[in-house]
């Protein structure tokens, strides 16, 4: 499956949909709306509401996440926001504030 | 003033081999017809209609719309070129008026200013927004 | 950096380090900003800001305008592209907008609609170097400002290309060199010589021009017939009929057999016929429309 990178020095401001893995190493702001996964690298900063299949967080999210199947907050990783998904991983050493809702 | 002669009834030599040239000391205010090849290194001023392959060599000047065949501007003009086949700007070209024809090749180094007109077909997904 | 050809010209092949790009399934809409080379596969429409070389591929669909270093397009772009060094118009793009950069290169294959613009200064200073050394050109290198202003007037480029002529048209009203008259001008061989200022009545010996309408018809053959204007001398015997003849014979209302000078009679018959504009006929392929914001 096609893969689409997010450059560390591009920022985006408005809505990314797709139905392809997403790795955003810059920021983006607005709206993200992908079938497949998404994942925010370590540098990276979404101001955005997100959708996806599944979340993998190395850096940082500012905004409510709802993931199909799994979100994963990984070491360093800030999340402010809300998050919706069947399953969720926050690693230890993750700053996450907002609320979890793991209901079907 | 120049004249420009294109006789239907007498028949041209239409010799391939020698194209029809205008040469760098030849200028020429009028309007050009004909139907073969042409090759102008001096300068003209008027129109030009050939059914033909027009050559702009690099010294000349022209100041005139161009109907033709095909055209190879090395040199300068001055008008519309609307060419049947292709249209070529080479390096070196100072070209400011409006193309149009299926192709046009704008080869780097060429300078223009102006409009290109060809057909550009866009896939069905795009919806053509005009944003002029 | 993405590789560049001898010729300094992003190539499109150019394997970039930093690689980011769009997939083909992915569409961005809004502002996109960036200072690295971006390859785009999927489709972005609103705005794209870059300070490095943008590469939309086959099968990417740029709805943007573009503001970036270097632009190399494969794929489809409708919007405008402005770039700092070059753009580059591969065999399978198909672009419709302006096209604004010091060096511009359309491959043949391309498929382009729109205005192309060049570094303003370089332009200008060719058209005011151009124009001075036409002595003689002067009133008719006032057309194509006039046309060049009428045809479009884009916002985005407007002020680029009315900048352009504007001293070209200064330039041309200080000295006021007219063409001279159409058949008392001896034909001359030395191209420098100016010729006596000849005012003629309607101040424009040239045939003013109007405004080209390209509307589209079917396809065009350049007219093979000469164009009946009343600069062009004919020789042609009275007995040949052609359709440019009948016209002026029925003006004249003489018998054909009376003309025994056909050559002057041409000449003169001319002056009281009205005059057949050739309009040139335009080239069109296909079905779409030709739309001009004036």
């Amino acid at each position: 499956m096609a893969t689409t990178v997010i450059g560390s020095s591009i920022v985006i401001d408005g809505e990314i949909s797709g139905e392809e893995h997403l790795v955003v190493h810059g920021t983006v702001k607005g709206r993200i709306n992908v079938r497949d996964s998404l994942v925010v690298e370590n540098g990276g900063l979404v101001e955005a509401t997100v959708e996806t299949s599944s979340i993998t967080v190395n850096g940082t999210v500012n905004g409510d996440i709802s993931a199909s199947e799994r979100a994963e907050l990984r070491p360093n990783s800030t999340v402010v926001g809300d998050i919706r998904a069947p399953r969720i991983l926050i690693a230890d050493g993750a700053s996450f504030k907002g609320t979890v809702d793991m209901g079907g | 003033m120049a004249t420009a002669v294109s006789n239907p009834s007498t028949t041209m030599s239409g010799n391939p081999s020698t194209p029809c040239n205008i040469g760098p000391r030849i200028a020429i205010r009028g309007n050009i017809t004909g139907e073969e090849d042409l090759i102008i290194e001096g300068r003209v001023e008027g129109s030009i209609a050939l059914s033909g392959h027009l050559a702009v060599a690099q010294a000349a000047v022209i100041e005139a719309d161009l109907e033709v065949d095909s055209v190879d501007v090395h040199g300068q003009l001055d008008g519309d070129i609307v060419a049947v086949t292709t249209i070529t700007l080479h390096e070196g070209s100072r070209v400011v008026g409006n193309l149009r024809a299926p192709r046009i090749v704008i080869t780097d180094g060429a300078q223009f200013k102006g409009t290109v007109e060809m057909d550009v077909p866009l896939p069905a997904s795009v919806t053509r927004q005009q944003r002029r | 950096m993405a590789q560049k050809t001898k010729n300094n010209l992003p190539s499109a092949d150019a394997s970039a380090e930093v690689v980011t790009h769009i997939g083909p399934g992915t569409r961005v809409v809004g502002r996109l900003a960036g200072q690295e080379d971006l390859r785009v596969h999927g489709t972005i429409e609103g705005t794209v800001r870059l300070g490095a070389t943008l590469f939309v591929e086959p099968e990417g669909v740029i709805l943007a305008e573009v503001h970036a270093h270097d632009v190399v397009v494969s794929g489809t772009v409708v919007g405008n592209l402005h770039a700092d060094n070059a753009i580059v118009l591969t065999a399978s793009a198909r672009v419709v907008g302006d096209l604004r950069s010091p060096r511009i290169s359309v491959e043949p294959g391309a498929a382009f609609r729109g205005a192309i613009s060049m570094d303003p200064p370089d332009v200008e200073a060719l058209e005011a170097t151009a124009a001075a050394s036409r002595g003689y050109g002067a009133s008719r290198a006032s057309a194509p400002t006039v046309r060049s202003g009428a045809i479009s007037e884009r916002p985005t480029n407007g002020d680029t290309r009315r900048a352009a002529p504007a001293p070209v048209r200064q330039q041309q009203q200080a000295p006021s060199v007219r063409l001279p008259p159409r058949r008392a001008q001896a034909f001359t061989a030395a191209p420098g010589r100016a010729p006596a200022p000849f005012t003629s009545p309607t101040g424009n010996s040239w045939a003013p021009r109007e405004p080209q309408n390209f509307t589209p018809r079917e396809p065009v053959r350049p007219a093979l017939r000469p164009a009946f204007e009343e600069k062009t001398i004919i020789v042609q015997h009275p007995a040949i009929r052609s359709s440019d003849d009948r016209s002026r014979r029925r003006a004249e209302a003489l018998p054909p057999a009376d003309h025994l000078d056909p050559s002057e009679q041409t000449e003169g018959g001319v002056a009281n016929v009205p005059r057949k504009k050739v309009r040139p006929k335009p080239l069109a392929r296909g079905k779409h429309k030709v739309e001009r914001v004036d």
